[in-house]
């Protein structure tokens, strides 16, 4: 089995024109762009235009793409703006794609938390439609860090946010993500 | 310090998180050390996290790369047809890369070394230019720089070429 080629190799054959390079470059992060922009738009017919959006306006800019970093923390802000500028033009009214105004119930100290009586496969059937029920920020966020394992630094470059920020959303994100579950999915989780 | 050292909830995300300082990281270690019934309140954080990151991806619609495919080359003005890739020949794209820098370099030396060649007392029309090829090779610049800027051009093609066949290889794979 070859080994796997690097996104530079296919950056650079896709910088010469080469149509298999985009199409290898598009296959190994469609699930990724897919997902992100699924989280941010909330809908799957919205989510495959975003995301076919994202990897034009990629592909147009590769150029100018320097390496400084990670194809896929470039590609992922792309995907970011093209969520952002989708979800504006849908709800011109929106204001933030922020979930600040949604109070964060703070944990009681002494509970047991409720992870440990709940199977793991209905927890993440949970956490997969509560993660749906989180504002775009929120839901954007906790994709990146913990499932695309981001670091802040880059999630940072990604949503265009300070580090202090960065962290006090995902610490938010992460409360309501709890509290969602929870409240709406722990008596269905139970059962 | 001790008494004062309160564990809360955020600062084991933090801890599980990795963004304690060494410092934090270490208090954190040695609190734990002290009070072995709280690391389950640590495990319950490691097992939410684990849940976070083994959260499944979504599948976009099969074709969906395909069509991202069709877009860009329409907006390329072209027809997505990645079998038409392997008639390129990149050893043919090498090799005129190589006598097109040859050619380049010969004409920048016969111009650097042609008023030296011309013969004293000659007109200028009866003159008929000789390509001084013993000085020319006699220079530095010809004997290193040139065989050096052959080299590079054909390894920048060898390798452009050898990337081009492992793309092929493993799409069609």
């Amino acid at each position: 089995m070859a080994a796997t080629l690097s996104d530079e190799i296919l950056i650079e054959q896709a910088r010469n024109g080469r149509q298999t390079a985009f199409a290898m470059l598009v296959k190994r992060y469609e699930q990724y762009a897919y997902t992100l922009a699924f989280r941010f738009v909330k809908n799957r017919e919205d989510a495959h235009e975003v995301a076919q959006d994202a990897f034009l306006r990629a592909f147009r800019y590769l150029p100018d793409f320097r390496g400084d970093a990670k194809f896929s923390t470039w590609l992922y802000k792309i995907v970011y703006s093209t969520a952002l500028n989708f979800l504006r033009k849908q709800h011109p009214d929106i204001l933030s794609t922020d979930d600040e105004s949604r109070p964060v119930r703070l944990p009681d100290e002494g509970t047991p938390d409720p992870s440990h009586v709940m199977e793991r496969h209905d927890r993440n059937a949970a956490l997969q439609r509560a993660i749906q029920m989180l504002s775009a920020d929120d839901a954007g966020i906790i994709t990146l860090f913990y499932l695309y394992e981001h670091s802040l630094e880059e999630i940072c470059q990604i949503m265009d946010m300070t580090m202090t920020n960065a962290k006090t959303k995902l610490c938010r994100a992460r409360q309501r993500l709890k509290n969602i579950v929870e409240d709406r999915f722990s008596a269905e989780i139970a059962n | 310090m001790e008494q004062s050292f309160v564990l809360t909830e955020d600062m084991l995300w933090d801890y599980a998180d990795g963004f304690l300082s060494p410092v934090e990281k270490a208090q954190v270690d040695d609190y734990l050390r002290q009070h072995p019934e709280q690391h389950a309140r640590l495990d319950a954080i490691m097992a939410e996290k684990r849940n976070f990151s083994a959260l499944a991806l979504e599948h976009p619609d099969a074709g969906f790369a395909d069509r991202v495919l069709a877009a860009w080359a329409t907006e390329q003005g072209g027809k997505a047809d990645l079998s038409a890739e392997k008639s390129r020949d990149w050893i043919a794209y090498g090799i005129g890369g190589l006598l097109a820098g040859f050619l380049f370099l010969l004409i920048v030396l016969i111009f650097a070394s042609a008023p030296e060649a011309t013969p004293m007392g000659i007109e200028p029309t009866d003159y008929i230019p000789s390509i001084p090829w013993a000085k020319i090779f006699s220079s530095p610049i010809a004997r290193f720089g040139m065989p050096f800027a052959l080299l590079f051009v054909g390894f920048r093609f060898l390798d452009q070429y050898l990337q081009q066949k492992k793309v092929l290889a493993q799409w069609q794979a």
